[in-house]
């Protein structure tokens, strides 16, 4: 849970940003990219890729929510903002994107070290979900090539689809190929054969 | 002003025997005669305004009667006229009635006819005062009415009032009372004829047993013709000591129980009619509008103001987070600086201390200030207050606390925003911790009422400290006002707020003896 992370801050104040820099590092983490405005951070995660990201709202240029989102288009980076203000339009605008934290200023380390830990932890949830479904769409995808190839073997071969799909483990295994992969290259056979 | 009036009346006769006649009838009767025998008499005379009634014989040695007719209507236009005539001459009495006399009499004088023609001119005298009171009183109440709207003048208009009423129904003591917040008495705001110093200070109990108290119970205008054969309710002893005898009071109108009492007294026995009343009520009727148009408009000025204050401190708060921010991390900074200096970290920890505080008070201020939005749901209050209860945990901890709920309603649902009901809760029942010493005692105790007649939840939270005085029962809900040496002071005026935005009540129960007491109101539609 502890481990340390590469951390990228931004804040328009210079008490907010030496802050930062002495702080993080007795909490264990690396100050690896300081902004004092939502472009500049932007371009230096650009360059860094941190691990979190710690970031004012209001700050000249572009905000803090815009700079998170475009972050977030380049690369999943978990977000904690910290203003004081916490108008009804900006937290609806928080709420839209990769916000994980929300802290209303003034803040102090102990309010830093749960929200830093918490963010954490839920964004490894997010990603850990965004596999799995990723893996449940690649499974989905495997499933209907198998298929497809099952199809091939029942027309070709006069086989009904349990031994077509047994004649397919078993040429998979000989072969020492996923099944996927031989279904594939069933799929391309045929493909040139009624070409 | 039914008894028959002396009249003044001024007989113009050439016949001795008649005009001594005469004069014996009237004097008999209780009226005053004044005599002439010529026109040229008749011209002498210098005062004519006290004359009620001018009994004229038609014939008169010097001169006609037809001019003298014009002659003194012009001299005493108020003067009804009489003009004795013989049989022979009905015609002329006919020319005279056309000419502004009010009757004719027809030679011998008979005493009957004579009195029965007076008393008309009395019964049309008595009708045209009465007319002219009423248009007096028309008049007070108009002008009283324009006053209560050009002015804003709370305390001119009720001196105009009871100098106007005291000058209009004649009463020796007129004043207005206005029932005291607390509902236990009423204060003299304004008053004719009383000791000099009373006005602004002298109270009456608002008790229904006393005439003022009566009044208001009754909501009905008290007419008393005789103080001493009341049998309604008991004489104040203010009434004895002036010698009061008869008196009308009407209630004030405004606010649940009405604003107070305008009454008018007498020395002397008197039977005021309808019309007096009617005028009584409508001068108070004037008096209740300006009061509730007043009200309406101060409270228009002051949620204006409220809403300046509130837009400035909210903004001021939202400023004040940076910096507080800035200082906040500097201090966190410092103390890794000296981090080896026990000394200069306990300043350190001093200083978080402070400004913690600070932090608290912006932010109870922006509470306060800024406005309340309610969210309604329904909710079951004692499940909240029990939540509060248990997060109050820390507060409670290293105390001895016994805490007691009883329920005398089938349900407690009523339609609040349960986070802002929340924080009312918690605001009393950190009150009520602070408040006791060990052992102590704090209860809460639940029932229905109804309030202003709308079905509502009413819960008591009671603790075992002790109490308040007067003052900070009085003054509680006031912003900033504070018993603790660490409180913003908000915490009740912030509940207030709440409780006020839901439609409720919030209050502090009257005993100052066995702790202190909030009673909170929600009305359940």
């Amino acid at each position: 849970m502890d481990r340390s992370l590469r951390v990228a801050v931004a804040d328009d104040e210079p008490d907010m940003r030496d802050y930062y820099k002495a702080i993080l590092p007795r909490l264990g983490h690396e100050v690896v990219a300081v902004a004092e405005t939502g472009a500049a951070l932007l371009e230096q995660c650009r360059a860094v890729c941190p691990d979190l990201v710690i970031t004012d709202i209001r700050m000249p240029d572009m905000d803090g929510i815009d700079a998170a989102v475009a972050i977030h288009e380049m690369r999943p980076v978990p977000v904690i903002l910290v203003s004081g203000y916490h108008d009804p339009e900006l937290i609806q605008r928080a709420a839209a994107d990769h916000i994980l934290a929300y802290l209303i200023k003034p803040i102090k380390q102990s309010d830093l070290v749960p929200a830093i830990a918490l963010a954490m932890r839920r964004f490894e949830q997010f990603e850990q979900l965004r596999n799995e479904a990723n893996g449940y769409r690649q499974a989905l995808e495997d499933r209907k090539l198998i298929e497809r190839a099952k199809g091939v073997l029942t027309k070709r071969a006069g086989l009904d689809e349990e031994a077509a799909f047994r004649r397919l483990q078993k040429l998979a295994s000989e072969k020492n190929l996923k099944l996927v992969e031989l279904a594939r290259t069933i799929l391309t056979a045929e493909e040139a054969l009624t070409l | 002003m039914n008894e028959p009036l002396p009249l003044r009346v001024f007989v113009v006769e050439d016949d001795a025997d008649a005009r001594a006649n005469l004069c014996d009838i009237l004097e008999l009767d209780g009226h005053q005669a004044e005599v002439a025998g010529t026109v040229a008499e008749v011209l002498a005379r210098d005062h004519w305004t006290e004359i009620d009634v001018v009994i004229l014989d038609r014939r008169l040695p010097d001169g006609s009667v037809d001019d003298l007719l014009s002659y003194i209507g012009q001299k005493a236009p108020r003067a009804a006229l009489i003009v004795v005539t013989g049989y022979a001459d009905v015609e002329g009495a006919i020319m005279a009635l056309r000419r502004g006399a009010s009757d004719y009499l027809l030679k011998p004088i008979n005493p009957d006819a004579l009195r029965a023609s007076l008393n008309r001119i009395v019964e049309m005298r008595r009708v045209e005062r009465e007319l002219k009171v009423r248009a007096e009183q028309q008049a007070v109440v108009a002008a009283l009415g324009q006053r209560a709207l050009q002015s804003a003048d709370l305390q001119g208009l009720m001196d105009e009032i009871v100098g106007r009423v005291a000058a209009t129904l004649r009463g020796n003591y007129t004043m207005i009372l206005e029932l005291l917040p607390t509902g236990e008495s009423l204060q003299l705001r304004a008053g004719i004829g009383l000791r000099d110093g009373s006005i602004g200070k002298g109270t009456v109990p608002a008790d229904p047993n006393c005439q003022a108290g009566y009044t208001l119970q009754t909501g009905t205008p008290i007419v008393v013709e005789d103080l001493s054969q009341e049998t309604r309710f008991a004489v104040a002893p203010l009434l004895k000591e002036l010698d009061v005898v008869s008196g009308i009071s009407v209630v004030i109108e405004g606010g649940p129980r009405g604003f107070g009492v305008l009454a008018t007294y007498s020395t002397q026995r008197r039977r005021f009619m309808k019309a007096d009343i009617d005028f009584l009520q409508s001068v108070a009727n004037i008096l209740a509008t300006f009061i509730g148009r007043a009200k309406s408009e101060q409270r228009a000025v002051q949620a204006e103001r409220l809403a300046a204050i509130g837009q400035m401190v909210t903004g001021l708060a939202h400023e004040s987070r940076n910096a507080l921010q800035r200082s906040q991390a500097c201090l966190e900074m410092l103390a890794l600086h000296v981090d080896d200096r026990p000394q200069a970290l306990e300043l350190v920890a001093r200083i978080q201390r402070a400004q913690d505080h600070l932090h608290h008070l912006y932010e109870e201020v922006r509470g306060y200030a800024a406005p309340i939005r309610i969210h309604r749901s329904s909710q079951d209050l004692r499940e909240i207050w029990r939540e509060i209860w248990t997060n109050l945990e820390i507060t409670r901890r290293g105390r001895t606390l016994e805490f007691t709920e009883s329920v005398e309603a089938d349900d407690l649902n009523c339609p609040v925003d349960r986070h802002a009901v929340e924080q009312v809760f918690r605001n009393i029942l950190e009150n009520a911790i602070a408040a006791c010493p060990d052992p102590g005692k704090v209860e809460i105790v639940a029932r229905d009422t109804p309030s202003e007649g709308v079905p509502a939840v009413e819960i008591a939270f009671r603790d075992n400290g002790p109490g308040m005085s007067a003052e900070q029962r009085a003054r509680v809900f006031e912003p900033f006002f504070t018993t603790k040496t660490h409180g913003t002071g908000l915490g009740m005026a912030i509940a207030s707020r709440i409780v006020e935005a839901h439609g409720g009540r919030i209050r502090v129960g009257e005993s100052s003896s066995r702790g202190a007491e909030i009673y909170v109101t929600f009305p359940r539609a």
